[in-house]
């Protein structure tokens, strides 16, 4: 579960400070499909980076899974990551210098887990593939890349899956690919499921969907997609920031 | 670990076409640095091992009265400390010799030496017999071929010296230690010591020297010659060693190690920017990846141990191929230039290597880790924008203030910047040796980047304007300067220093073979005549017209006169007027004077007019003319118009100051006089003429030219100087050589390393140019933009770099090796424009596999 | 500075091509540190001459004028009240062949007595006995010619040239003096030479105490000769 308590992100600027995100409160459950949507600069990718302990808030605390990660220090932030929070990028970010196979294998090298090679070829095959693991990255499409980021994100089976615009790199039938992909984690795997997307389509097939615009959430909405599901969608309260 | 080295593993291998290219580059900047050092040291030791021999030991005690017993105790009680390793005794003196039971004597140099004799050097003997000192136990004597061919005796004849028989056992044909006199008269022989103790040769009265050659720790030399000289120079003992710089010989080779000095501490800073530049790029490059790693959990150790190992194994790797590089490079060095090294092979030598790859590893840690560190700092949040990675170690503190800044100074990356730092400086001044060359090019390196850095702002700045013009190439090219985070900042500084670095140490060896060039004139006089009569001098000058050397200049006859100065300006000259002169030498003391009609080549007139082409001056002129030196001007306020007497001879001749000259001393092959008349009336006056001779090499022609000599003009000496201008000569052209072969590799070796710098910046180009190719400019739009932004940066960055190598091979000149200074401007301005050119090829070759390339691939691969 | 001969300072000049720090020597620092007036020239009216023809023992090498014997032979004339001017003609590096062809140069105007002082520089440079004294007769003969008193100082050649030399040397001298019945100091340097208080550092020439040593020993055999003038004249 991820619970932000008046998170807020300002940033110095040429005169003063700019806020990019007012104080927010939000609480996304687990297993849940949660996308952020709204305009460039809207402070989506701001707020994923603070989730996903990349960059730490001016203000408010952060809880994942009832563990305050502001107060964690960087090394401990980094195993946090590495086990509990799988990144899916909208430009891949593959190691171009790896194979798709050691893209995949870093995770669990880093996390020092043993069962690390078949692990990733299982990975691997589970995105369908398995024929493509010796490739580099600038040897595959986009669409195989983020087929191998997303393999690579669930290395560590985390709970947490973070992706940034997953298809807004890709053609709309590729896109669709990732979409199913990833929601057929979500369902298979209880994965957490948090998305920055501009797709329409993915926004829609979200459990809940937040819309931003200047740092503000202007709009929530709850989809009752699992109606039978006893776990409370969502629980959004926005409150007018301070500035 | 695993992982770190797992990583390293793939990495490497993965990129490893990418990372030839910059193993060669780091592999040439290493390589430079331990080739050069290599020959330094085979340089530097030939120099020693040639100082040596021209005094035969490390230091020489002498003294030319016969050892007094408690002078002589005392310095043995000096003598008896371990640094001292071995002497010898030797005594100098000259003497007649004749041919046993015939007439004719003549005048020796003998010298009476030990068996340890020489510590340094050979004694060489004709028909390559190997000299020992047996040949001399026993009455047995080493001469010189011209003395036997005066003699009219062979080897194996009887030479009576000091009434005994010696016999003549062997020819002498080169001597080493031959410095350690004075010229003298004679030829030399070699005896047995004690057989010249027993000669009755020395007695009361006799003029010798006597001395005490040792061998000695080198890091003993100065200090015991010092205290030798403070404590025994006012008892007639003096001290000197293979490093006194009595002589412009040890003058050539303390320049020749000062320079070598420099270039070495020069190519460790260009070996330096050159793996600098590499680093950099290789760091930029991987940036992204720290940023992914960091996003999968890795931690800022983790990624830091990736990276640093890497660059680690980069530069271990690249400097390894650079000491192959080195190796090989040494070996294509012809051996023709070589043996002017004595003749050995040149190596590497161990210190070298270690130097290389201490530069190689601490360059690119210092421009690893450094900005390696950043990265715990920065977190890669700009990944998630998706944006270009390179700007994701842009300061977050552009806009803080100064106070903030401060407080955000990452102490841990300034330490280790400062550590590393302090390391290359300590290599560097581990080069340098001396101490004001390292400050002298420290300087020259700040003010330079400085400079550069400026000139870069300013150029930006200037060219902004153009950015208007509807020239597609030259508007982009214009752009690219200007953009944030482009590579101009590198080229300048890279090019700028580089060239500052490669024309100084140019503009240097030209000034300092224009130096040396003065002592291998191997045309000039190698014998002088004394004491030409006035009444000998036309039959003089027919009997050398055809005996001098082929081919050579005719022999030149100099009158030369004796006179004081006894007063000037009406005044005479006394203790009052020139009380300051004290200690500095006198104006009153006899003077060697000449006459003539024109100026020599060494000479310049600073101020009033020389007669030059005035003709002769009337016998029965009330005043003379006279001509003085720039030190008479300087020393005793004399000056032009001043009216100055002279006692000639007896005789008051006064004479009017026309002129005042500079004579180059060091180019004073005829001659320097601080008093030169106008002929005519001082030609009257008795005076003798010396004669610069150039003797046929032959030695028995030689002989047979001085044989005649004496027979038809008693009166005249000749001096044989031909084994000290010919050992002189030697060493200055082995100088000479070692360093043409020095500044070549340093040359050769400094453009390798920037064409690498240059060739590294395409990767910067690769983004930009593909971006610009899909948008449909030809490879021709790009090449001449490439070509216009590498032909702006390469003129700015040759034309500063040639600037500040003037300056430089300025102050290295007045500063370090004292002699006069020349600028070399076709050498800089010829090296600013193929710097230019250089660049500008290099910047488009090197981008030219962008060009060819299809953009989407590079796009991708980005 | 060992076995620098007279004519150091002339070898000087023609080897500076060769050795550029003895050009250095030349041009600075010689080991005389004062300057002060020589024989006054002009002026009175002209006193009968003495004339000293000798090399640098005469000129004074490494000395400044005051301190050479000539100088000091001058003091004493005058102190002694004799009306005689000392005329220096003491030329460094100069041999008895030189003396010869300046001999009329030196002898111009009232020359009374030529004390000859050469030699040293035929002995240390080797050249040949006979030759200076074939030289150094002719200098006697031609001053004799001119009805003036020739005193004839003689020089020793030191030992390690050999007891042949040095014999041929001294006989020369003694020859001479012998066959001309000129004045005869044997030895100009006796008492002096090979004292290493009385000679400069290179041990060839006197310093200024060996100097005046010189002049006693002149001024012994010259003032009988001035006495003797100043009587008839």
């Amino acid at each position: 579960m991820i619970e932000l308590r008046g998170v807020t992100k300002s940033v110095p600027s040429g005169t003063g400070t700019l806020t990019i995100l007012h104080p927010l409160d939000l609480i996304i459950r687990h297993g849940t499909v949660a996308a952020v949507t709204g305009p460039s600069g809207s402070g989506k990718s701001t707020l994923l980076g603070l989730v996903a302990g990349l960059d730490a808030p001016t203000a408010g605390t952060i809880l994942i899974d009832g563990i305050d990660i502001t107060s964690l220090g960087e090394d401990a932030l980094a195993g946090l990551r590495g086990t509990r929070i799988g990144f899916v990028f909208q430009f891949f970010h593959l190691l171009p210098s790896l194979t798709a196979y050691e893209n995949v294998l870093v995770p669990m090298e880093i996390a020092g887990a043993r069962d690390g090679a078949t692990r990733a070829s299982a990975l691997l095959a589970e995105v369908g593939l398995t024929d493509r693991s010796h490739h580099y990255p600038s040897q595959l499409s986009g669409g195989e890349q983020q087929r191998v980021a997303i393999a690579r994100a669930l290395a560590n089976d985390p709970p947490l899956l973070l992706a940034d615009e997953p298809t807004g790199n890709l053609d709309t039938a590729t896109g669709h690919t990732i979409i199913e992909l990833l929601l057929n984690i979500n369902r298979s795997r209880n994965t957490t499921l948090v998305l920055v997307t501009h797709d329409p389509e993915l926004a829609a097939r979200a459990d809940i969907s937040i819309a931003l615009r200047d740092g503000r959430v202007v709009e929530t909405r709850t989809v009752s997609r699992k109606p039978a599901d006893d776990v409370a969608a969502a629980d959004v309260e926005a409150k007018e920031g301070v500035g | 670990m695993r992982f770190v080295v797992r990583m390293t593993v793939r990495e490497l291998r993965a990129s490893w076409r990418r990372l030839v290219f910059f193993f060669v580059c780091v592999a040439i900047g290493v390589g430079a640095i331990v080739a050069l050092r290599s020959v330094i040291q085979s340089v530097r030791g030939e120099l020693v091992r040639e100082a040596r021999a021209m005094i035969a030991s490390d230091v020489i005690v002498s003294t030319n009265r016969s050892w007094d017993p408690d002078v002589r105790r005392q310095i043995e009680e000096r003598l008896a400390q371990p640094s001292v390793l071995d002497r010898t005794e030797a005594i100098e003196t000259a003497t007649m010799v004749r041919a046993a039971g015939r007439g004719v004597a003549r005048m020796v140099e003998l010298r009476g030496v030990q068996a340890a004799f020489p510590f340094y050097g050979q004694i060489e003997l004709e028909g390559g017999l190997p000299y020992s000192h047996d040949l001399l136990r026993d009455r047995g004597a080493i001469a010189r071929p011209e003395l036997l061919a005066q003699l009219g005796i062979k080897q194996g004849d009887a030479l009576l010296i000091g009434g005994q028989p010696f016999t003549v056992r062997a020819v002498l044909s080169k001597e080493p230690g031959r410095r350690t006199g004075a010229f003298t008269f004679g030829s030399r022989v070699f005896v047995d010591h004690a057989d010249l103790q027993r000669s009755g040769l020395l007695a009361f009265g006799s003029r010798a020297s006597y001395q005490l050659l040792l061998r000695v720790e080198p890091a003993g030399v100065e200090s015991l010659t010092r205290t030798l000289r403070r404590d025994f120079g006012d008892r007639f003992v003096n001290a000197r060693s293979y490093r006194s710089t009595e002589d412009n010989i040890s003058e050539d080779m303390a320049r020749a190690e000062n320079y070598l000095s420099l270039v070495g501490f020069v190519i460790v800073v260009l070996g330096g920017i050159g793996v600098w530049s590499v680093t950099r790029v290789f760091v930029k490059q991987k940036i992204r990846s720290i940023a992914i790693l960091k996003c999968l959990g890795a931690t800022t150790r983790q990624v830091l141990a990736t990276y640093v190992a890497q660059v680690l194994l980069l530069g271990l790797t690249g400097s390894a191929l650079g000491i192959g590089l080195a190796a090989i490079a040494l070996r294509a060095i012809p051996d023709s230039m070589t043996s002017a090294l004595g003749g050995q092979a040149l190596a590497l030598t161990g210190s070298a290597v270690m130097q290389g790859l201490a530069v190689g590893l601490l360059v690119s840690l210092l421009f690893s880790l450094v900005p390696l560190l950043e990265v715990r700092r920065v977190r890669p949040l700009l990944l998630l924008r998706g944006g270009d990675p390179s700007i994701v170690t842009v300061p977050p503190f552009a806009f803080a203030q100064w106070r903030d800044r401060v407080r955000a100074i990452d102490w841990l990356q300034v330490s280790a910047a400062v550590v590393v730092s302090a390391a290359l400086v300590g290599i560097a001044s581990w080069q340098a040796a001396s101490v004001r060359v390292g400050l002298i090019v420290c300087g020259g390196f700040a003010g330079v980047a400085l400079l550069l850095l400026g000139a870069g702002a300013l150029m930006v700045r200037a060219v902004r304007p153009l950015a208007r013009t509807r020239i597609f190439a030259l508007r982009h090219a214009v752009l690219g300067l200007r953009r944030p985070g482009n590579q101009t900042r590198v080229v300048l500084l890279a090019v700028g220093l580089g060239t500052f670095f490669v024309l100084g140490v140019r503009a240097l060896q030209s000034n300092l073979l224009d130096e040396f060039s003065l002592e291998l004139d191997r045309g000039g006089a190698d014998m002088f005549l004394i004491d030409i009569q006035q009444d000998q001098v036309e039959r003089v000058r027919a009997f050398l017209a055809d005996r001098i050397a082929p081919g050579s200049a005719p022999a030149r006859l100099i009158p030369v006169l004796r006179a004081r100065v006894t007063g000037v300006r009406g005044r005479e000259v006394n203790l009052d007027n020139f009380q300051d002169v004290r200690g500095r030498g006198s104006l009153a003391r006899e003077y060697v004077i000449t006459y003539r009609d024109h100026l020599e080549a060494n000479e310049t007139v600073i101020d009033g007019e020389f007669w030059s082409g005035q003709g002769v001056q009337p016998r029965a002129a009330p005043e003379l003319q006279v001509s003085i030196e720039r030190s008479i001007h300087e020393r005793f306020s004399i000056g032009v118009g001043d009216l100055m007497r002279f006692d000639v001879l007896g005789r008051v001749v006064q004479a009017r100051v026309t002129s005042v000259r500079d004579v180059e001393w060091e180019d004073s092959r005829n001659g320097g006089f601080m008093f030169v008349f106008r002929p005519g009336p001082l030609s009257a006056a008795p005076h003798t003429y010396i004669g610069l001779v150039r003797a046929p090499d032959a030695p028995t022609a030689r002989a047979a030219m001085q044989h005649d000599l004496v027979e038809s003009f008693p009166n005249i000496s000749a001096i044989d100087v031909r084994d000290v201008v010919a050992s002189v000569q030697g060493i200055v052209e082995n100088v000479t050589l070692a360093i043409s072969i020095v500044g070549g590799i340093a040359l050769f070796g400094g453009v390798l390393i920037l064409i690498g710098a240059v060739a590294m910046t395409k990767f910067q180009r690769v983004y930009e140019a593909a971006i610009l190719r899909t948008l449909g400019a030809s490879t021709k739009t790009l090449s001449a933009m490439l070509a216009g932004e590498y032909t702006t940066l390469g003129l700015l960055a040759g034309a500063i770099g040639a600037a500040g190598a003037l300056v430089l091979s300025w102050a290295v000149c007045r500063y370090v090796f004292e002699i006069d200074w020349r600028p070399a401007p076709l050498l800089l301005i010829g090296g600013a424009l193929v710097t230019m050119v250089l660049v500008a090829v290099i910047g488009v070759i090197a981008s030219a596999d962008v060009l060819r390339k299809k953009p989407l691939a590079t796009l991708r691969a980005e | 500075m060992k076995r620098v001969p007279l004519v150091y300072a002339l070898v000087l000049v023609a080897l500076m091509s060769a050795c550029r720090s003895q050009a250095r020597t030349e041009q600075g620092t010689a080991a005389i540190d004062q300057a002060a007036p020589v024989t006054a020239d002009g002026g009175e009216p002209a006193r009968p001459r003495i004339v000293v023809l000798g090399d640098s023992l005469t000129a004074g090498y490494g000395l400044v004028a005051t301190q050479s014997y000539p100088y000091l032979l001058q003091q004493r004339i005058d102190n002694d009240g004799y009306r005689f001017e000392v005329v220096n003609a003491g030329v460094s590096g100069d041999t008895s062949a030189g003396g010869v062809r300046r001999l009329d140069w030196a002898l111009e105007g009232d020359v009374k007595v030529l004390v000859v002082a050469l030699g040293g520089n035929d002995g240390l440079r080797g050249l040949s006995a006979d030759e200076m004294k074939r030289n150094i007769g002719e200098i006697v003969r031609r001053a004799r010619a001119k009805d003036i008193v020739v005193i004839l100082a003689g020089m020793e050649a030191p030992p390690n040239y050999g007891s042949d030399y040095a014999a041929a040397f001294r006989r020369a001298f003694q020859d001479v003096a012998r066959e001309h019945r000129v004045l005869f100091i044997p030895f100009l340097l006796s008492g002096v030479a090979a004292n290493a208080d009385l000679n400069l550092q290179d041990g060839i020439h006197p310093n200024p105490r060996g100097a005046a040593v010189v002049s006693d020993t002149v001024w012994k055999a010259l003032r009988p000769v001035l006495d003797q003038m100043s009587a008839t004249q």
